[in-house]
């Protein structure tokens, strides 16, 4: 069960992207903003209670989400640059919700830099950089919960 | 370092006036190699105290703003257990030192007094091996109610008559004890002593993630610490980061 809500141009792309990574993280929710445009993507597997959806689109709905893809996943876990998580908690991008990002794709980090925080129960876990490179992939988004061992980015 | 009143052992103080946030001069401490296990750095003022995400703790003088240095040796997710721990010790402190008021956990490591927030703690790794847990009392006075996202009282408002030091002193006795029982037997003993504690098992609420809010009924602690929030028909998740609110109907 996917659901939209987008102001702006509609970025089918970016939604696709979006909706990949909710099944290949088992994620039930996404939401992604960027101050101009804010895009959710939903699934739910138990019968729809709070998102009631108009009549007139239930076939749509009802399309079943298919076996999680964790290939994406499974290659990135294995990359040699992978910095994987230590623990189960979740992830944050940035020291606070206003703030830059610690890493994008493209920068250059150095050994020891911090990437991202894992929170778990208010503890609040730096993950630094093992090596200096590239940051090359972000593989979870902003709050998303992260399990142990997961990839979270790759540095190369 | 200077002492101020000494604590109960293992514990020992450093005692500073006024600091940005005690976390991070406990930080600095175990990354220059000078930690050591128990001891407590305290400040008189912060002038850049911090809660979750970034967000402002108010301290001014009078309230309890300190951070302890804890040696962990069990890997940073067990770690947070320890905030429990910490949690339960205060509101045993704060049960004996105010007996006509009621203290109770909220998750994940905020105590409320009289069902509003009294307490709060933070805590970061620092250098590998050791836990900063930041903590800090409102003894004196509680932040306005603009500055305060859930509803705040001081301990002073309850009629207590000490002072933050009287506080930490306390607090020490009783977590010494559970720091050695966290150690010797895990996770469990202080898991069912917090849920004896726990504000609103069993109540509604509403908890507030980093991009969505999730409205259920609180169930409990799962065996790591997580929040278990029943949603009914949506099922039962379990919450490892958020903010725990009450609707109104809790005083």
């Amino acid at each position: 069960m996917r659901k939209i809500m987008s102001t702006k141009p509609f970025d089918s792309e970016l939604v696709r992207s979006l909706a990949k990574l909710l099944d290949e993280t088992n994620l039930t929710e996404i939401e992604y903003d960027t101050g101009s445009i804010r895009i959710r993507v939903a699934r739910q597997s138990a019968p729809m209670a709070m998102h009631p959806v108009p009549p007139a689109m239930p076939a749509v709905a009802a399309a079943p989400v298919s076996q999680p893809a964790t290939v994406a996943h499974d290659d990135a876990a294995s990359h040699p640059g992978a910095v994987t998580s230590p623990m189960v908690g979740v992830a944050y991008l940035s020291p606070e919700p206003t703030a830059p990002k610690f890493a994008d794709v493209g920068s250059t980090v150095s050994e020891g830099q911090t990437l991202m925080l894992i929170e778990a129960m208010k503890t609040f876990n730096p993950i630094r950089a093992p090596r200096g490179g590239k940051v090359t992939r972000i593989l979870v988004v902003d709050g998303q919960p992260v399990e142990f061992g997961e990839p979270l980015v790759i540095i190369e | 370092m200077c002492d101020g009143i000494s604590l109960p052992p293992p514990f020992r103080r450093l005692a500073l006036d006024s600091v940005g946030s005690t976390n991070d001069e406990a930080r600095a401490l175990a990354e220059a190699g000078e930690a050591a296990d128990c001891l407590v750095v305290s400040a008189r003022r912060q002038s850049a105290g911090r809660g979750r995400r970034g967000r402002t703790w108010v301290s001014p003088a009078g309230n309890l703003h300190c951070s302890l240095l804890v040696a962990v040796d069990g890997g940073l997710g067990a770690a947070a257990q320890l905030g429990f721990a910490a949690a339960v010790a205060l509101v045993d402190t704060l049960s004996r030192l105010v007996p006509g008021a009621e203290f109770r956990c909220k998750w994940p490591n905020d105590i409320l007094g009289q069902g509003r927030k009294l307490a709060g703690m933070l805590l970061e790794p620092a250098a590998e091996r050791w836990l900063v847990l930041g903590l800090g009392v409102d003894v004196a006075a509680a932040p306005s109610p603009e500055a305060a996202a859930f509803p705040a009282v001081a301990l002073a408002d309850l009629g207590f008559g000490g002072t933050a030091d009287d506080v930490l002193a306390a607090f020490c006795g009783e977590f010494g004890p559970w720091l050695a029982r966290w150690r010797h037997d895990g996770f469990a003993p202080v898991r069912a002593a917090w849920t004896a504690r726990a504000a609103g098992l069993g109540a509604a609420a509403v908890v507030r993630l980093e991009h969505e809010s999730l409205a259920g009924t609180l169930v409990g602690l799962d065996a790591d610490g997580a929040l278990l929030l029943d949603q009914g028909a949506r099922g039962v998740r379990r919450v490892l980061a958020g903010d725990v609110f009450f609707p109104e109907a809790r005083s």
